[in-house]
C-alpha cells in the first residue's frame, strides 16, 4: 500500500489508493536514477559540509537554494522515484516569489492554474466570496495550483544543472549519531552500507521523519479524528479556476467538501468524512465514484486517479535546530490541510535556512547563526499551526454546542459582513510576518515596511522595458534598495564610495569582502523617469518607480535606503544611506559583529 | 459606539454584571419576543446570532471573555483554562 499525503498541502496521510487509469497518468513517476556511490569504497568515512535527508519539496528546494549560493550538497533519498500523488496542490504567492528566485517562475506561471478567488457555499447555496488579491501590481498571482510532483521534477533538474547537488536515490539514512559540531550518518544502498560525517544534517524527511524518530525528538500539538477523502478527478466539471468550499451541501450532508483546479485536466475533491469513517470502505473506487456522481450529476464522465483517506495533526518539534542536525518542512511541523500551509510554510524554511547555511559554510559565519532560523521558523510554524487549528476546529465542530455557533456563523454569512469574517473554511497561506523575532527587530523607520517584512512587488520599468520589483529583490545576496534619481548619485555621495575600508560599492555591489564576501547587490528605484546612467550608478540596475508602487509599497521618500536579506526579507530601512550603518547591519544578520572577546569564546 | 464604562477604555474594569438596562422587563420582553415562536433548535440557533452579532457590536475579546465565565458560573462550571484568542 502506497502511502500520500493529500489536500491543499501536506496533511499526514493516511492509506492511499493510486489508480493507473489506463491512458495518460497524471502524476508521472519522475525516476532518479541511482548511482553506485563512491563511498562505498572509501575506508574512512568522508567529511562534507552539508547533508540533506530527503528529496521532497523542502529537501530540494534548500538544495538547489543552497547550489545558486554555490554551497555543494549531498541529497540522501530512499526512494528511486518521486513521490506520487498530486499531495500539496496550493502555492501561495510568497511560494512562487521564492521558487521564481530560484529559477522555476516562468514553468510555475505557464504550467499552474493561476487564481484569486474562494467561494463559500452553505446548503444549496453560495453564501459568499472573497478575493485574494484586492489590490492589483503584483508579479505573482495570489495562488497557483499545480502537483507538487511537477515542482520537484522541475527543482531535481533544476539541481542538476547546477552541478552542485549530489542527489542520492535509493540511499536510505540508516543510522545518526551526533557529535558536537558534526553527525555521522550511516547511509544503506542496494550495495550495502556506508558511511558520511557532515557539518550540517537538514532532515527534510517528511512527516515520519528517520531522523527526528532516530533522534527520538517528541512533536507536541493535537491530533484531529475526522476523516478526510482525497479524490483526484480527470473530468470537466464547467467551474472557473477558484477554491469552493461547501458546508453541509445537499450532495454531502452534514460535512464539508472542498474543490479545487489542477493542470491537466484534474481537479482535486476533498471530502469530509467525519470521524467513524471507515477508511478501507471508504477508499473503494466505486464508493468515491457514488460521491462524486452525487455531486456532479450521473451525466459527467470522469476518471478518478487518485486516492487517499487522511486524517491530520497540528504539532511541532519544540526546537528545529539540535546541535548541527537542523529539521525543516514537514519533519520540523505538521498543519491541517486546510489553508495550505505545510508544504507553504516547508518552501519557507528552506527559503529562510538555506543563505544562513551559506553564510556559515562559504563565508565565515559563526554556527550560532542557525538560531535566528530556530527562532524565526518556530514562530512561523506556531502561526501556521494556530491559523491551522482553528481552521479544523471550525470545520470540524468537537460539540453539538459549538456545531450550533458554527451555523449561526454560517447562517450570518450570507447578509453579514461579521458572519463572512467568522467562517473559516481555511486560512490561506501568508507569509509569516516576523516582527520582534529572530534578527528582526521592532523599531522601524516612521511610515516604512517593518523590519521582518518579506519584500512586497510592485511593477517598476527597467530601461523602457517593464517588469516586476521582486525580480531584483535577493537575487545575489542581500539587497540596498535606494530610493533616489540616479542624476543626484554622485561617486562618493553619501559617503559611498569614498570611504576607505569595507564596505563601500564598488561595480554595483556593496562589498564586505574582507569579512565575509557575502555578495551584496546596490538597486536604484528612481522617482523619476531615469535619464543615461551616470558615472557612479553605470554598474547598478536603476528602476523606475514609474506608478509609485514600491514608495507607497515601502513607505519611501527620496533618498531612503531599505535593506533586505537575502530570503527577501526587510531587514531594516534608514533614512539616508550611510555605508557603515548598512554594512553594520549586514554583519549583524550574519551573526558577525560579536566582541572579539565573545568571537573567541563562541565555538 | 463603546460605552465609556466599556474595559477598552479602562481595562482594570472588571466585567460588569450591574443592571445597566434603563428597562430591564422591556429588554427581556424584546429577547422573548424574537424566540417565542421557535423550537429548541431555532431558538439556539437565534441565540448563538445574538451573541456574535453582540460580541461583534461591543469589539472587545475581553468583554466577551468576561461574559463567558459569568456565564459558565451560571453553569456551575469552571472558567475556560486557555482561549485561543488574540485579546
Amino acid at each position: 500500500m502506497r502511502t500520500n499525503i493529500g489536500a491543499e498541502a501536506r496533511g499526514t496521510a493516511a492509506d492511499s489508493l493510486y489508480l493507473a487509469c489506463g491512458g495518460m497518468q497524471m502524476h508521472s513517476s519522475v525516476r532518479f536514477s541511482y548511482v553506485r556511490p563512491p563511498d562505498l569504497e572509501l575506508r574512512q568515512p568522508r567529511r562534507v559540509p552539508i547533508v540533506i535527508a530527503g528529496a521532497g519539496l523542502v529537501g530540494l528546494t534548500l538544495a538547489l537554494d543552497l547550489a545558486l549560493r554555490g554551497v555543494r550538497t549531498i541529497v540522501l533519498e530512499a526512494r528511486d522515484t518521486l513521490a506520487e500523488g498530486s499531495r500539496a496542490i496550493v502555492f501561495a504567492q510568497r511560494s512562487i516569489e521564492i521558487l521564481m528566485r530560484l529559477g522555476l517562475g516562468a514553468r510555475m506561471l505557464e504550467k499552474g492554474v493561476g487564481w484569486k478567488l474562494g467561494r463559500v457555499f452553505y446548503k444549496d447555496r453560495e453564501a459568499f466570496s472573497f478575493d485574494f488579491q484586492s489590490e492589483a501590481g503584483y508579479g505573482c498571482p495570489a495562488f497557483i495550483n499545480i502537483q507538487q510532483s511537477y515542482i520537484e521534477q522541475w527543482l531535481v533538474e533544476a539541481c542538476e544543472a547546477t552541478g552542485l547537488v549530489d542527489l542520492r536515490a535509493q540511499n536510505r539514512v540508516a543510522g545518526i549519531e551526533r557529535h558536537a559540531q558534526s553527525t555521522s550518518i550511516d547511509v544503506d544502498t542496494p550495495d550495502g552500507r556506508y558511511a558520511l560525517i557532515c557539518d550540517w544534517l537538514v532532515a527534510c524527511d517528511g512527516a515520519r521523519s528517520f531522523v527526528r524518530s532516530t533522534l527520538q525528538l517528541p512533536l507536541v500539538g493535537k491530533m484531529f479524528h475526522d476523516r478526510f477523502l482525497i479524490v483526484d478527478v480527470e473530468m470537466d466539471p464547467g467551474f472557473s479556476a477558484e477554491r469552493r468550499f461547501w458546508f453541509d451541501p445537499p450532495f454531502h450532508p452534514g460535512h464539508a467538501v472542498l474543490v479545487h483546479k489542477q493542470p491537466d485536466n484534474l481537479w482535486r475533491v476533498d471530502f469530509q468524512l467525519g470521524p467513524d469513517a471507515d477508511p478501507v470502505a471508504e477508499r473503494q473506487p466505486e464508493r468515491v465514484a457514488q460521491r462524486l456522481r452525487a455531486m456532479f450529476g450521473d451525466a459527467l464522465p470522469f476518471t478518478i486517479d487518485w486516492i487517499s483517506v487522511y486524517t491530520f495533526r497540528c504539532r511541532r518539534l519544540e526546537r528545529f535546530v539540535h546541535s548541527r542536525v537542523v529539521f525543516a518542512g514537514d519533519s520540523a511541523h505538521e498543519v491541517s490541510p486546510f489553508g495550505g500551509r505545510g508544504g507553504n510554510g516547508g518552501i519557507q524554511d528552506a527559503d529562510n535556512l538555506g543563505w544562513k547555511l551559506a553564510a556559515i559554510v562559504n563565508h565565515g559565519a559563526p554556527a550560532s547563526l542557525i538560531r535566528s532560523y530556530d527562532e524565526e521558523r518556530l514562530f512561523a510554524a506556531d502561526e501556521n499551526i494556530l491559523n491551522s487549528t482553528r481552521s479544523a476546529h471550525f470545520i470540524s465542530p468537537e460539540s453539538p454546542a459549538v456545531e450550533v455557533l458554527r451555523e449561526a456563523t454560517l447562517r450570518l454569512a450570507r447578509h453579514t459582513p461579521l458572519g463572512r469574517a467568522l467562517v473559516n473554511s481555511g486560512r490561506l497561506s501568508r507569509p509569516a510576518m516576523l516582527q520582534d523575532v529572530g534578527q528582526f527587530g521592532h523599531d522601524a523607520q516612521a511610515g516604512a515596511l517593518r523590519p521582518g517584512t518579506p519584500a512586497r512587488d510592485a511593477p517598476i520599468e527597467c530601461e523602457g522595458q517593464a517588469g516586476w520589483l521582486m525580480h531584483y529583490i535577493g537575487r545575489k545576496g542581500f539587497t540596498v534598495l535606494l530610493y533616489a534619481d540616479p542624476a543626484k548619485i554622485e561617486a562618493g555621495m553619501f559617503g559611498l564610495a569614498a570611504r576607505s575600508g569595507p564596505p563601500v560599492i564598488e561595480a554595483g555591489t556593496f562589498d564586505t569582502a574582507d569579512r565575509s564576501g557575502y555578495p551584496v547587490e546596490v538597486i536604484v528605484v528612481s522617482p523619476v523617469e531615469p535619464r543615461p546612467a551616470s558615472d557612479a550608478t553605470r554598474a547598478m540596475p536603476v528602476l523606475w518607480d514609474r506608478q509609485g508602487l514600491v514608495a507607497r509599497r515601502y513607505g519611501l521618500q527620496a533618498g531612503n535606503a531599505v535593506l533586505l536579506r537575502p530570503d527577501q526579507h526587510v531587514l531594516d530601512a534608514f533614512p539616508a544611506v550611510d555605508s557603515e550603518a548598512l554594512g553594520a547591519a549586514i554583519e549583524r544578520a550574519l551573526d558577525m559583529c560579536q566582541p572579539a572577546v565573545l568571537m573567541e569564546g563562541a565555538q | 459606539v463603546i460605552s465609556e464604562r466599556s474595559p477598552l477604555n479602562d481595562p482594570s474594569l472588571a466585567f460588569s454584571t450591574d443592571c445597566r438596562l434603563p428597562d430591564p422587563d422591556a429588554c427581556f420582553t424584546l429577547l422573548t419576543e424574537a424566540c417565542r415562536d421557535l423550537d429548541a433548535t431555532q431558538g439556539h440557533l437565534l441565540h448563538a446570532q445574538l451573541v456574535l452579532l453582540l460580541a461583534n457590536h461591543i469589539g472587545d475579546p475581553r468583554v466577551l471573555r468576561g461574559a463567558i465565565e459569568v456565564a459558565r458560573e451560571g453553569l456551575d462550571l469552571p472558567a475556560v483554562a486557555s482561549v485561543i484568542c488574540a485579546a
